[in-house]
């Protein structure tokens, strides 16, 4: 996402059939800038660029020389080169100023080739392709009614459900964004019918898809773990305790706030409802109607904890089974069209992801010429930070890079720097993957650029979504706000409590 | 999704076809492939031969560097923004426009010497790690791939001197799903 101010023009997505995006063009547009304070930000911008480049090229130490392409590549991703680009450019400038025009040829001839044939990697695809699939197969539905059968008699019970349907929707699809839209429409309208306060009814949407990221399949552990070298399988179980401790302490929370945002005739006479009407009968059909979700999870879990399948088989299987469940529940609903966009959606997924890797790699071969990774763990060593300290510390530093960077990007950027501290500090490469991921996380819904808030106000906008409430972006964030001491409090614990993400792993291993 | 999808614009037979077509075969061939070695290996104790291998250096870099250029045909290789909304407007097509060329020079890099490393790559007749699986072929994706994104970046450079009033954002491809239909809604509510 893009700064605050512009996110009326973010609609204006790139058109596939190459046409202009006329769908957005009267919907807003930026504001015109062109005061002496946009000018102050160019010539700051062009002073960093010039500065940190003729840097490069001066007699400096190398770990100066790695600060300075970090500062480059900083100022070159911030006026939009594309990521894996804004990587490769100082990461190769610095190959040349360190070692000359040799390393750099070397790299260039061979760096693509044995980034992207890389079999670990292999499962990238399948998951993108099986979430993809499902997100256009309309789970979404099923789930919420699901999950509203099976928890409406709690206080919230609207928004309990919404919760947990999200979790399995995202854990699934890989999407939070994804998820996030399909639950704002059917979830925000019918909680504000029932009296829900309107923070409630968004903050239950928006944390719905936190812990998918989490509970396998999860692309982000997967590109995780190709980053910082970790096996995948043990990698992806490692989310599963974790992502279960987010889903149930948001219960929680969501039904502690439930007794105050929601009125008590409205609380009493739904948790009545919900006793009296559903039964037993009731509440397994439902579940027997969202098979594929626990099915999909299974598979992948049971496929490695198992060792029968390795993490691309457990993604290929599932992958056939997201075609199977989209053919037979879109069936006479133009289930080819949903095939055809979900794939060709794979397709340039799966291309962003892996030149966004080959950026990676050049960015951490330099950096392991300038030995700015083992001097940043030096420098945390002098300051004298112990696990929890530097965990906190990191915690910090990941919710401020959030509030302005996609959680992809803040991965990469960070990781291939920390490996040498994460060592030193005897920090399991297991546990910060799920740490990383659940920051990453963190990043799409906190204001000021969460794009969540952004799909949420967008869809709010309906008058069959808003019910004649007036849902403003400042509503949205609000709700963001009340939830993030709750994300604050899980970190918290994982840092204290990292058993929760490494006894599974631990136990497969062994057995 | 929950309503049957808008395409707000036609659709027509496009370029980007003939490179998403092959890709997305690719993808459904490798998943019915590994799928088809992972039951025969646990269920029959046969499995498929040399399917890591083919996986690894046939399926994945065709499904990958093919997906190099269609994320930049669809605009959506992931990109951040803090500075370039500060800028003033006069100057944004111009940084964008030094942007992509800049971008096109190293996307040249990796094409000239990645044609290189294929010819050598075709004369040593290389193959996939120690099986006899032929891989040289899938090393021309990379000259392909860089090749077509020179041409892509430049286009982009021109393009937004040109029509700076185009520029679009995408900060991350799976976004870029969601936003379209959003957009469609919108487009389908008016």
């Amino acid at each position: 996402m893009s700064t605050s101010t512009d996110v009326p023009t973010t609609t204006s997505v790139p058109d596939p059939g190459g046409a202009p995006p006329e769908v957005v063009k009267d919907h807003g547009t930026t504001p015109r800038r062109s005061g002496p304070r946009s000018w102050v930000a160019l010539a700051i911008t062009v002073v960093i660029m010039v500065g940190s480049t003729v840097a490069l090229f001066l007699p400096l130490v190398p770990e100066a020389i790695g600060i300075a392409a970090c500062i480059l590549m900083l100022s070159l991703i911030f006026i939009r080169m594309p990521v894996a680009l804004a990587m490769i450019v100082p990461a190769l400038l610095g190959m040349y100023a360190l070692r000359g025009e040799l390393l750099v040829e070397s790299t260039m001839t061979t760096l693509p080739y044995s980034q992207v044939a890389n079999w670990t990697l292999s499962v990238v695809p399948m998951f993108i392709l099986m979430g993809l699939l499902l997100w256009k197969a309309g789970l979404t539905e099923s789930l919420y009614a699901t999950g509203r059968l099976w928890l409406g008699w709690l206080p919230g019970g609207l928004a309990v459900g919404t919760n947990v349907a999200g979790a399995g929707l995202a854990s699934v699809s890989g999407s939070s964004v994804g998820t996030t839209y399909a639950l704002a429409r059917i979830g925000i309208p019918e909680m504000l019918k029932a009296g829900y306060d309107k923070r409630l009814a968004i903050g239950a949407v928006i944390v719905a898809g936190l812990p998918g990221q989490l509970i396998p399949p999860s692309i982000m552990l997967v590109i995780y773990a190709g980053i910082a070298e970790v096996p995948i399988g043990p990698q992806l179980i490692a989310g599963i305790g974790p992502g279960i401790l987010v889903a149930v302490l948001f219960t929680v929370m969501i039904v502690l706030f439930a007794k105050r945002w929601v009125p008590e005739e409205a609380r009493a006479a739904e948790s009545a409802a919900a006793l009296r009407q559903v039964t037993w009968g009731d509440r397994l059909v439902s579940l027997a109607r969202v098979w594929p979700v626990p099915l999909l999870i299974g598979v992948i879990v049971w496929g490695m904890f198992s060792g029968t399948f390795t993490a691309t088989e457990a993604g290929a299987v599932a992958a056939v089974f997201a075609l199977v469940i989209t053919l037979v529940w879109k069936r006479g609903d133009r289930p080819f069209r949903a095939i055809a966009d979900a794939s060709v959606a794979t397709v340039s997924s799966v291309g962003a992801i892996f030149f966004m890797l080959v950026g990676v790699e050049a960015l951490s071969r330099m950096f392991t010429l300038t030995g700015i990774s083992n001097g940043f763990a030096e420098l945390v060593e002098s300051m004298n930070l112990n696990r929890v300290t530097f965990l906190l510390l990191m915690m910090v530093v990941y919710i401020i890079l959030g509030t302005f960077m996609e959680p992809l990007p803040m991965m990469v950027l960070t990781i291939p720097i920390l490996m040498p501290t994460l060592v030193d500090l005897d920090i399991s490469l297991l546990w910060y993957g799920v740490f990383a991921v659940f920051m990453g996380e963190l990043a799409v819904v906190t204001p000021p650029v969460g794009i969540l808030a952004f799909i949420i106000h967008s869809i709010c906008k309906e008058p069959e979504v808003n019910q004649g409430q007036k849902i403003t972006l400042n509503d949205v964030f609000m709700a963001c706000w009340w939830f993030m001491p709750m994300a604050i409090l899980v970190t918290v614990v994982l840092i204290f409590f990292p058993e929760i993400a490494t006894w599974l792993p631990d136990m497969a291993a062994s057995g | 999704m929950t309503e049957p999808t808008q395409r707000a614009r036609s659709r027509r037979l496009r370029p980007e076809l003939l490179i998403e077509v092959p890709a997305v075969v690719v993808t459904f061939v490798m998943m019915v492939h590994i799928t088809a070695n992972a039951l025969m290996r646990t269920f029959l104790n046969d499995p498929i031969a040399n399917t890591l291998e083919i996986t690894q250096y046939w399926y994945l870099p065709i499904v990958a560097f093919l997906g190099f250029i269609a994320a930049q045909a669809r605009g959506q290789h992931i990109a951040a923004d803090l500075v370039f909304e500060q800028l003033p407007d006069v100057t944004k097509r111009w940084f964008l426009a030094v942007i992509f060329v800049i971008a096109a020079v190293v996307a040249a890099g990796f094409a000239w010497f990645g044609w290189g490393e294929a010819q050598h790559a075709r004369e040593i007749g290389k193959t996939a790690g120690v099986s006899d699986v032929v891989s040289w072929p899938t090393y021309y994706l990379v000259p392909l791939a860089f090749g077509s994104l020179t041409f892509q970046f430049l286009w982009a450079a021109l393009r937004s001197v040109t029509h700076p009033e185009d520029d679009h954002f995408i900060s991350d491809p799976d976004d870029a799903l969601v936003l379209d239909q959003l957009a469609a809604d919108e487009g389908a509510r008016r």
